[in-house]
């Protein structure tokens, strides 16, 4: 098995070059141009994305995806390498035996003292090796760009969203190598993976706009592939189904290889019995992955529905996992909270001198006063307002003091432009709202009523301690995500007596 | 269990049967092949010889009927049948990145190493083969020199050589006779697979006629030509009815000119073909014996009269 193995991989050596290099330029090309697309014009974006219409808006996606280094290199690179390397990968896994025995080679190797198992199993391995050492040159490719060019990028994290791209691409690979052995020829094995490959790309693409793909998608090896977004949020279950598809795969595979016949050339003949058997074996290798996502490994972060959104949320407000809560909210939505947190955050500001009035029962009913007391006992909030940059809060400065005298909630159009003032605003939601959860240890009865959904926006109605509210939806990237308006919203009902 | 590992024989097959959904490819056939001695397996293209050897190697799986190469099943112990094959196959195709040294090293190395290098160089000097080439570069007759050195090289105790001088001059095909019957001289056995006449008479000891996936006879390559089978030119005098000659039995009129110039294929005794024609002046009479390829082929011809007559009829046999 270790001389087949050796074999092969030497024989995989310009693949390994030519896709190494290929996948490492684009990734260095999307690191570099990092700076020049996001960094220079991230507001113009995210007002560009947010003047879209919805239906737009949903194929496009939450916009903080790819103002971040990690969003950015998700949506710029690792959505598209797994079509580029997936190619590879097929041609890979169709030729790794189908070539040699339409050439007439494998009759002379097979007749050498190695097992059917060894053969098999020795290439299978070895195209599995060279995947891992292209995959790891893009990674160290992209790592060294990005420690080059200043980028913010775990090199760790961006190991893991290799992983998940070797892990994708095997799967392909395997897949190839499967129909290579059930279909007459080389050429129609690559072209039916080709066209699974495709097909997953676009099924994943179109999904958010289309509804009605989402049944699909959802059994489409593409759906368990994170790319860039498992640096921030990696989940191990989507990556053990892409592996254990692979390995279901590459084992029915095993199994019909040492069971069929060497074939020499001319002998490319579509037996029915095969082509079942092989079609049988990739379904159940299929069914198994359903099972298995059906049961534990759904992808995290992915909510088809706005009550499943919902309950999202409210499962990570209960268990104070505040950087999935801050992910369940639409941009508009985090942009509009991070406004208010910087607002809280000023007004509760020790050092500062009270502002000219004395008005802050907009918010919680608690006068100024009482409120910056309460926040004291709030450790960490003012520690999570490092994140904004203070000085660029002076422009704005007049409107936060009139919106602290005028006894209104600011609007969305402020709170947004308030919001900028924030380096990271995922983080700061995350710190403060984990400061404000240690003012009540009660648990918050919150329910969810009367969704309707209309297309990639819903809405329903909020009931919180007593005041209902009506909350929007936005479906975004196939994900629906929560609009939540800030207490105080022209809608709500002030509570009584808090 | 019956220990075949020191049977006489090097290759048993029982009732061997290879069908390609509708196509029968092998149809019960059934071979021994003793240890030690050239065998030559002898059939136009198609008639199932690169199917039984490829059975031998278990590249390809009977679909009924049992195989034993040196005692062992290949089915149930693959790797110890090949480990004890030096093979050729009939379609010889390399890896045309490699040169030749390269490929004979890939190849030792499947072996698990342990060739002898001086062999192989003297074998490839016999054979003027110059290894330093890529394959890619060499004419169809060097890429089979080096199918037959990697067959070779390793002194297995069987060699089963399919076509092994196809695509080769006739220096070089004599050359590869040569190595076979060393090779047979230093104990290996030859299972030598060939359409060709002329060179299973030269290197066979016994051989196995095979058509239609059925072997038709098996029998020592000298009984084929000490067969009386024989060509007779006749010139009649007076002209004589060709029925007279078509009724004499082992009598075969293969061509016939104005009644009076006959050829004649006779197998058997002259005796029965002399009485009859007494009655007619005879002005000449020449015989000459056949080769095997015209035994081989007046065979065949009979055969295809048979076999429309009788698709199953069962192999004769002479030892």
């Amino acid at each position: 098995m270790l001389a087949t193995l050796r074999y092969t991989l030497r024989r995989l050596l310009l693949s390994i070059v030519c896709w190494s290099g290929l996948l490492i330029g684009f990734g260095v090309l999307n690191v570099v141009g990092f700076d020049y697309v996001v960094r220079e014009s991230i507001d113009p974006l995210l007002e560009l994305v947010e003047s879209l219409p919805p239906p737009l808006k949903a194929l496009v996606g939450d916009p903080n995806d790819f103002i971040t280094p990690e969003g950015f290199l998700h949506a710029k690179f690792f959505l598209t390498a797994p079509l580029l390397l997936g190619i590879g990968g097929v041609l890979m896994g169709s030729g790794l035996i189908a070539v040699d025995e339409e050439k007439g080679r494998l009759d002379l190797i097979a007749a050498y003292p190695i097992s059917r198992a060894g053969l098999f199993w020795g290439r299978s391995t070895a195209m599995l090796a060279a995947l891992t050492v292209i995959v790891l040159l893009v990674w160290v490719g992209l790592a060294t760009s990005a420690i080059a060019t200043g980028l913010d990028l775990h090199v760790g994290a961006l190991a893991l969203s290799c992983l998940t791209l070797w892990a994708a691409v095997a799967a392909f690979a395997a897949a190839a190598l499967l129909f290579s052995l059930v279909l007459p020829s080389r050429i129609l094995a690559a072209g039916a993976a080709g066209s699974l490959l495709l097909v997953c790309v676009i099924v994943e693409n179109f999904a958010p706009t289309m509804p009605f793909l989402d049944p699909v998608a959802a059994v489409l090896p593409l759906h368990f592939y994170q790319g860039g977004k498992a640096m921030t949020e990696f989940a191990a279950a989507p990556l053990l189904v892409l592996l254990l598809m692979t390995v279901a795969q590459l084992g029915v595979a095993g199994y019909l290889f040492l069971r069929r016949d060497i074939r020499v050339i001319g002998e490319g003949v579509l037996e029915v019995r095969r082509v079942s058997l092989g079609a049988a074996g990739w379904i159940g290798a299929y069914a198994l992955m359903v099972l298995i996502v059906g049961a534990v490994a759904e992808p995290r972060g992915v909510h088809r529905t706005p009550e499943e959104a919902f309950a999202a949320a409210q499962q990570a407000v209960e268990q104070k996992q505040w950087d999935q809560f801050v992910a369940c909210l639409t941009p508009s939505a985090r942009d509009r909270w991070t406004g208010l947190m910087i607002v809280l955050g000023e007004l509760s500001r020790p050092d500062d001198s009270p502002p000219p009035a004395d008005n802050a029962a907009w918010l919680t009913g608690f006068s100024r006063s009482q409120l910056q007391s309460l926040l004291k006992g709030a450790s960490g909030f003012h520690e999570a307002m490092r994140h904004v940059d203070r000085a660029q809060l002076e422009p704005y400065r007049d409107e936060i003091n009139a919106t602290l005298a005028g006894g209104g909630p600011p609007s969305d159009d402020t709170l947004r432009r308030i919001a900028r003032a924030a380096e990271d605003r995922n983080a700061l939601l995350r710190d403060s709202l984990a400061a404000l959860a240690k003012l009540t240890q009660n648990r918050i009865e919150v329910s969810l009523e009367d969704v309707e959904v209309d297309g990639a926006v819903a809405t329903g109605t909020l009931s919180l301690m007593g005041t209902t509210q009506t909350v929007g939806f936005q479906r975004l990237g196939g994900d629906w995500k929560i609009d939540l308006p800030v207490p105080g919203a022209s809608s709500t009902q002030p509570p009584q007596g808090l | 269990m019956v220990d075949h590992a020191d049977s006489e024989l090097a290759i048993e097959i029982r009732g061997l049967t290879k069908s390609y959904d509708a196509l029968q490819a092998l149809q019960g056939v059934d071979l021994e092949v003793r240890r030690g001695e050239v065998f030559g397996f002898l059939g136009p293209n198609g008639a199932g010889k690169t199917t039984t050897i490829r059975c031998m190697l278990d590249l390809i799986r009977p679909s009924a009927g049992s195989i034993r190469v040196l005692g062992v099943d290949p089915q149930k112990d693959p790797v110890k049948v090949r480990a004890q094959v030096g093979y050729l196959p009939g379609e010889l195709n390399l890896d045309d990145n490699l040169t030749s040294r390269g490929v004979l090293r890939l190849l030792d190395t499947l072996r698990g190493g342990g060739a002898n290098w001086k062999f192989v160089e003297e074998l490839a000097r016999r054979l003027d083969l110059d290894m330093g080439r890529s394959i890619k570069n060499l004419s169809k007759g060097n890429k089979q020199k080096v199918g037959l050195i990697q067959a070779f090289m390793h002194h297995p105790p069987l060699l089963l050589l399919d076509e092994p001088t196809g695509g080769l001059d006739p220096l070089m095909q004599r050359e590869v006779l040569r190595l076979t019957a060393e090779a047979r001289d230093e104990g290996a056995t030859v299972f030598f697979s060939s359409h060709i006449l002329s060179e299973v008479q030269a290197a066979t000891d016994r051989l196995a006629v095979v058509r239609r996936g059925r072997i038709v006879e098996i029998a020592p390559t000298q009984s084929f030509l000490q067969r009386s089978l024989r060509r007779v030119r006749l010139e009649f005098g007076t002209a004589c009815p060709r029925e007279v000659l078509a009724a004499v039995e082992g009598v075969k009129v293969l061509e016939e000119s104005e009644r009076l110039h006959y050829r004649l294929q006779v197998e058997g005794d002259l005796d029965p073909l002399l009485k009859a024609i007494t009655d007619y002046r005879v002005k000449d009479i020449a015989t000459e014996a056949a080769s095997l390829e015209e035994v081989f082929l007046a065979y065949y011809s009979d055969e295809e009269h048979a076999a429309a007559q009788n698709d199953h009829r069962g192999p004769s046999t002479t030892t």
